[in-house]
């Protein structure tokens, strides 16, 4: 046995970087399928996980199927079109209970703002860590994984314009952080909630009048000229929204998505033919779509695995023939060994202790590399 | 020198394509020096590899230390001989000191002292050569590593195949001492050209086993 790890010892010593190599390629032409598997099952465990609690969604007719699963699910709206507050109220027809309204459509210091109705806290699980959940316009709750310096408890925090150079546009507002969440390890820890009257001033759709006492100047010429939409607030969160209004219809005002819970599968089913028949809207069963979506994510990891194989099973039988060509280079040292009186299973003892030790290099860099592919795979290719 | 031999040839062929040599018979005694010369191709090497059981016989008898060494296992090989091909062989990634220990490892000894190796490289003047692989020595190094793994085996018989092929005029008068300076009990056959080596042999023998 001392002569077996003297041999094997000494290559590895000798031939390092040899046989680093070859651990590379083994494991390289391992862990691109084993990677992109454990991609696949992770995502599709994860979104079965997060699909379970969301019987069923629903927003515009033109909206995708798989993107208002996935909007509800990470709260981005992906360019989904928006549907009428009339839909909601067509909901609550069926589900009185059950309907929380989503609209995703601005962000305020790099963070998603979602408005929707206090609801959300049971519906989320979301719990509160400091603060108290937001009332009126102008307030936001911090998600917990949101900047502690920016969205600290008291802060003001600006919204983003939606479009820069749009002249037309609303101006931005101001909003005051009133509370902070809990951590729940979803993506609802990301984003900032805030109510539906906040999105819809930041919309340009809900906005108040200066009264005469806020006139700077009453002479015509100091007054200002607005148009009927420019909001004449910046620091919402200062009044207390009762002079907002919107010149519109509320059952016109835009949501992005519903969250609909209905208390049976009649219920379900009711509500579901009723929005798609009465009202065109597009509903989803997020279940259903978590089935499709992992069927496609399988789909493309077996895309991605049979395009490894032909370079797989190169780097395979390159690695064969490095090791017999190794074997056969060493015929002469293995008859020189003989005559010394090293036995058969000596020379392949030897042989196969260096070929585990490179098995086992190439078993830890396949599992590092396991993890990298699949969280590459995960975030780049499905 | 005792009366029972300790090589005992008697009848010998060995058939080879159309190689064949005869020995009908030869007697090597505990402690001689025994040379054998020839030209090339005559079958020095044969009756090298023969006497260490390397390869078989057509036909006849071969005995070394009183068995057949053909029929014995790997294990009595590096147990009663100590053996240094013509082609050296060696393990090229295993560095001097492990060379001339690996004898020892073999017979599952416990490997030799440093003094005592380092005592040996010194003499075949390979002192700090240590840590050395094979690859990174010469030919002339090489063979004198062999050499003192060789001097290095406690084995009772010494089978050497050109051991001084490789060496220049000095070091092979330097090795062919230590080859040959052992003590009572320690046979040695070489197989040489070399007439500095030669000369010092207590007998010599062609492959055909008749003494010259």
């Amino acid at each position: 046995m001392r002569v077996v790890w003297i041999l094997a010892k000494s290559r590895w010593r000798e031939r390092p970087r040899t046989l680093l190599l070859l651990s590379l390629a083994m494991a390289l032409a391992a862990a691109v399928p084993l990677g992109t598997n454990q991609a696949v099952q992770r995502e599709v465990q994860q979104l079965r996980q997060q699909t379970r609690g969301i019987p069923m969604v629903a927003g515009a007719g033109d909206a995708g199927q798989t993107d208002l699963v996935l909007a509800a699910l990470d709260f981005n709206p992906r360019n989904i079109p928006t549907a009428r507050w009339g839909l909601v109220e067509a909901a609550r027809q069926d589900v009185p209970n059950g309907v929380l309204p989503m609209h995703l459509g601005h962000r305020a210091s790099g963070v998603t703002l979602v408005g929707t109705e206090s609801e959300v806290v049971s519906t989320l699980g979301l719990t509160l860590a400091s603060g108290r959940w937001c009332i009126r316009p102008g307030e936001i709750v911090a998600g917990a994984n949101t900047s502690l310096d920016r969205f600290a408890l008291g802060n003001v925090v600006d919204s983003e314009a939606p479009k820069k150079f749009a002249l037309q546009a609303p101006p931005t507002q101001r909003l005051r952080v009133v509370g902070r969440c809990e951590s729940t390890g979803s993506p609802a820890d990301q984003v900032a909630w805030t109510n539906l009257t906040t999105t819809w001033v930041l919309d340009g759709l809900y906005h108040a009048h200066q009264s005469d006492s806020e006139q700077p100047n009453k002479s015509t010429e100091n007054r200002q000229l607005l148009a009927p939409n420019t909001p004449l607030v910046r620091n919402l969160f200062e009044g207390d929204g009762s002079g907002l209004h919107a010149h519109i219809s509320k059952s016109e005002l835009p949501i992005h998505l519903l969250r609909i819970t209905p208390q049976d599968q009649r219920s379900l089913t009711m509500v579901r033919t009723n929005l798609k028949l009465a009202y065109g809207a597009m509903t989803a069963i997020p279940e259903q779509i978590a089935d499709e979506l992992a069927e496609s994510f399988a789909a493309r990891a077996k895309l991605i695995q049979l395009a490894v194989v032909v370079p797989g099973l190169g780097v395979s039988l390159l690695a064969l023939l490095v090791v017999w060509l190794d074997w056969q280079r060493r015929r002469t040292e293995h008859a020189g060994l003989r005559r010394l009186g090293a036995s058969q299973w000596m020379l392949v003892g030897s042989f196969v202790v260096e070929l585990m030790g490179t098995l086992i290099i190439s078993i830890l860099l396949t599992t590092g590399l396991t993890f990298g592919l699949s969280i590459f795979a995960a975030r780049w290719v499905i | 020198m005792s009366s029972e031999p300790v090589i005992f040839l008697e009848e010998v062929l060995v058939e080879r394509g159309n190689f064949s040599l005869e020995i009908p018979k030869l007697q090597i005694f505990t402690g001689d020096r025994v040379g054998i010369v020839g030209p090339s191709g005559q079958g020095k090497s044969t009756l090298l590899m023969l006497l260490a059981g390397l390869i078989a016989p057509t036909r006849g008898r071969v005995c070394v230390n009183g068995v057949d060494p053909v029929s014995q296992p790997p294990q009595w090989r590096a147990r009663h001989l100590a053996w240094m091909g013509a082609e050296l062989e060696l393990p090229t990634d295993l560095r001097v000191h492990e060379q001339v220990t690996l004898a020892a490892h073999l017979m599952r000894h416990p490997p030799p002292p440093d003094d005592i190796t380092g005592s040996v490289l010194n003499r075949v003047g390979l002192a700090g050569f240590e840590q050395r692989t094979m690859a990174s020595l010469s030919t002339g190094q090489q063979q004198r590593v062999a050499l003192a793994r060789m001097l290095l085996h406690p084995a009772p018989l010494r089978l050497a195949d050109e051991p001084t092929a490789s060496l220049d005029k000095e070091w092979s008068k330097k090795c062919s001492d230590l080859l040959l300076a052992h003590p009572e009990a320690i046979t040695v056959c070489f197989a040489s050209h070399d007439p500095t080596l030669i000369t010092r042999a207590d007998k010599i023998v062609s492959p055909e086993g008749s003494e010259l």
